[in-house]
């Protein structure tokens, strides 16, 4: 008879391809990523007579990259919503008469195939990696495999240091105050590494350029990429890129050993890893659940500074615009929730690379704007507003729809344009753009706001009664695709006609064709507060 | 008073809600028993509001989508609606400056029946599941409706509010409220009920009066409209 953890894995694998035959929502999505893919594939833009950039700067990137990963799948102990055992093998693989060891490696296989999946947006990154590094489809794919290897091996590390440290006090705590001891290490090794083009900024001569490739080069070489896990996964791939095969001979030699201890450590620990996985499991699917009955779990803090209680003000509609100041206020810092704080780290970081990237500051801003555009796809789908929609408190409160949504969008227009000013004044500042570049810039960048949570409701309002998530996710990028596009057209066009006026006039163009198609749709949906077509999706 | 006429609402081409008609009166407790996916859910949202429909829906004489039906309106949901980062204070605080109520002490009344009171300065995230149902409640009375909506609203309370949950629904009948309440739970609405709706497959397979007379019970009526002969069971 076949294993059980064999056919376990055999049927769950037939079922899922079934499914996605199935479904023609899975379908029309999955056809949809290969599209976007194919797209960003052959479109890339050639940069004739223009030289490469150097490997090592991108192995260095990688090196970052991959260590922000190692530590935020390490600390939070799993991987997004994708823990190593669902709460279906828990209740039913665990108490079985199956060894724990068995059922561990039936874990690691199925977590290796969902960190590979989870690497899958680095796919549509290859645009401007081969615009840039020269990057084949065989190299990108090397870069997904090093990034999957980092998350799995920090899913095995923070495994490790659970059944080593369950049931002694402090024991957690001190392993993770190592874990930061040795990335501040790090980060100084880096630093002092650059120190002499450190002191030339701070003395008025900014080279950054020199900072960056002296950094890059201490990143992408020994010891910079000792670092464990995510250093060797970076070199294991940087090498091969390069062509240094002995130097990822070396670090795939160092990260197999590394896979081996640790493995020795859990299998050899006196405590089982049920507990710390059974934690993860419920906490995934419950976050499963939410999502199926239509409620988006938040992700806060795990602890909440509480501050001043109540409310204070609101009468009303106006009582859900204070009731989100409060909610704002606990979920994170500076005015912005942690993951608008984690994306703006993102942009301000990246227009560093696109002035160096880009000689004219103007292409430098725009390309930072535009990359914090598409981020804001993102983030605007997780304001305050569309968390609002999913409960049912705003469409039983006697008030007039209009009016209800107006007041439930004030607190995420205000929250967005703080955040338009704490990105793009660090970032007008990085790439030398002048105030005006930078005031429109700002300006744009809210009318972009306006204009995607205007496209929730659009989606809200004629996709409401969809039952399939994921339907309503392509139609949600469809329609703010097409909604943008009156903007984009006319900032373009703005370009064109004041060309000797710089760049804000593109930005001008497209504040006004975001304003009045939000308008717009926001007239024709006023009444999409009277009706939640809530029904559990 | 409530009133159901014609209601029908459809996700695509399956009908949820088929034609249905039903009213509670004021001062009634009306039941809407049925299996798993026999459209009770979809109805109660119509009620409410939450979702689109055809027909008709009156909440003491006006469209319940007025303003003014919402005004008197109370919707406990199946699955406990609470948000993470307010207090559970804060839940009631919202929902009285929401509906432009004060508030004369009615609130704290509820949350210490509930036995909540103590735990009025804890965040929605940090309580259990049960404890968020009952906030829930709470939220949903406080701005005491005139007609009030319960979806299953036993499950995952705990004995002491379920007892408190029943001595509710006779007080909000004596206030003379119409209370509408979906559940399996047969035998704990067995002894307040005044209308029951058994539903089938989005219609009403049976609705059976309470007048006080010895016959079958609702857990036998139940059985043989899912299991049995429905005419014979509605007779």
């Amino acid at each position: 008879m076949k294993s059980p953890l064999v056919y376990l894995t055999a049927v769950k694998l037939k079922n899922q391809l079934k499914e996605l035959v199935k479904s023609p929502a899975k379908l029309i999505y999955a056809l949809f990523l290969v599209a976007v893919f194919a797209l960003v594939a052959f479109t890339k833009s050639e940069r004739v007579g223009e030289e490469l950039r150097s490997p090592l700067e991108l192995t260095a990137i990688l090196t970052l990259f991959y260590t922000v990963m190692f530590f935020l799948v390490f600390f939070s102990g799993s991987a997004s919503n994708t823990p190593m055992f669902t709460l279906s093998d828990v209740t039913m693989l665990f108490p079985a008469p199956l060894g724990p060891n068995k059922v561990l490696f039936y874990g690691l296989f199925r977590q290796l195939g969902v960190t590979l999946l989870l690497g899958f947006f680095l796919l549509f990154q290859y645009g401007w990696l081969n615009t840039v590094y020269g990057i084949t489809y065989g190299h990108l794919l090397l870069i997904v495999a090093g990034y999957a290897i980092t998350l799995f091996l920090a899913q095995i590390c923070a495994m490790a240091v659970y059944t080593r440290t369950s049931g002694k006090e402090n024991a957690g705590k001190t392993v993770h105050r190592c874990v930061y001891g040795a990335a501040a290490l790090y980060a100084v090794f880096t630093l002092y590494a650059c120190r002499e083009e450190i002191m030339a900024i701070l003395a008025g001569g900014t080279d950054w350029q020199t900072f960056l490739a002296k950094g890059a080069g201490f990143l992408s070489s020994f010891p910079g990429l000792l670092f464990p896990v995510s250093g060797w996964a970076a070199g294991m791939v940087g090498g091969m890129l390069t062509g240094d095969f002995g130097q990822s001979l070396l670090l795939l030699a160092l990260t197999l050993a590394g896979f081996a201890g640790l493995l020795a450590l859990i299998l050899t620990s006196k405590n089982n890893y049920y507990e710390d996985v059974l934690q993860t499991a419920e906490v995934a699917q419950s976050n499963v659940t939410a999502k199926k009955e239509g409620r988006v779990a938040e992700a806060v803090p795990k602890k909440i500074k509480l501050g001043k209680t109540g409310l204070g003000k609101g009468s009303g509609a106006s009582a859900i615009y204070y009731k989100h100041k409060v909610e704002n206020r606990r979920s994170g810092k500076f005015f912005l929730s942690n993951i608008s704080l984690i994306f703006a780290l993102i942009i301000i970081g990246t227009s560093l690379l696109y002035r160096n990237m880009f000689e004219e500051e103007n292409v430098a801003l725009i390309a930072s704007f535009a990359m914090g555009t598409y981020m804001q796809l993102f983030s605007v789908a997780l304001s305050r507003f569309n968390r609002e929609l999913l409960k049912p408190y705003l469409y039983l409160m006697p008030e007039p729809p209009l009016k209800k949504m107006l007041y439930a969008l004030k607190e995420s227009l205000i929250a967005d344009s703080w955040e338009a000013v704490i990105i793009f004044v660090p970032v007008a500042l990085l790439v030398n753009a002048s105030a005006t570049e930078a005031i429109f810039c700002i300006l744009a960048r809210i009318t972009f706001s306006l204009l995607f949570l205007a496209g929730n409701i659009l989606v809200e309002r004629v996709f409401g009664s969809v039952s399939s998530k994921m339907l309503i996710m392509v139609f949600y990028f469809l329609a703010l695709l097409l909604m943008a596009a009156p903007g984009v057209i006319l900032g373009v066009m703005a370009t064109i006609f004041f060309s000797e006026a710089g760049i804000f006039p593109a930005f001008v163009g497209m504040a006004c064709g975001n304003i009045v198609i939000s308008l717009l749709v926001l007239y024709l949906c006023r009444n999409l507060l009277q009706f939640a077509e809530l029904n559990n999706r | 008073m409530l009133s159901i006429s014609d209601v029908t609402k459809k996700y695509g081409k399956h009908v949820a809600n088929d034609n249905i008609s039903f009213a509670v009166g004021d001062g009634q407790i009306g039941i809407l028993l049925g299996p798993n996916g026999a459209g009770k859910s979809t109805i109660i949202k119509c009620i409410t509001g939450l979702l689109r429909f055809t027909g008709r829906i009156e909440i003491n004489g006006v469209e319940n989508t007025s303003l003014e039906a919402k005004r008197q309106l109370g919707y406990i949901p199946e699955m406990p609606a609470v948000y993470d980062l307010l207090t559970v204070s804060e839940h009631l605080e919202f929902i009285c400056r929401a509906y432009k109520i004060t508030d004369d002490g009615y609130c704290q009344k509820l949350l210490e029946r509930l036995e909540l009171w103590d735990k009025k300065d804890k965040l929605g995230k940090e309580l259990s599941k049960g404890m968020q149902q009952k906030l829930s409640i709470c939220c949903a009375l406080c701005h005491r409706p005139r007609v009030v909506v319960f979806d299953e609203p036993l499950v995952g309370l705990d004995p002491h509010a379920i007892k408190v949950l029943k001595q509710i629904f006779r007080e909000l009948k004596a206030e003379g409220a119409s209370v509408l309440i979906s559940t399996h739970m047969l035998d704990s609405v067995e002894d307040y009920w005044d209308v029951a709706n058994i539903m089938v497959n989005g219609r009403f397979a049976a609705t059976k009066v309470n007048d006080g007379s010895e016959g079958k019970s609702l857990e036998d009526l139940f059985f043989e409209i899912t299991e049995g002969n429905a005419e014979e069971a509605a007779q």
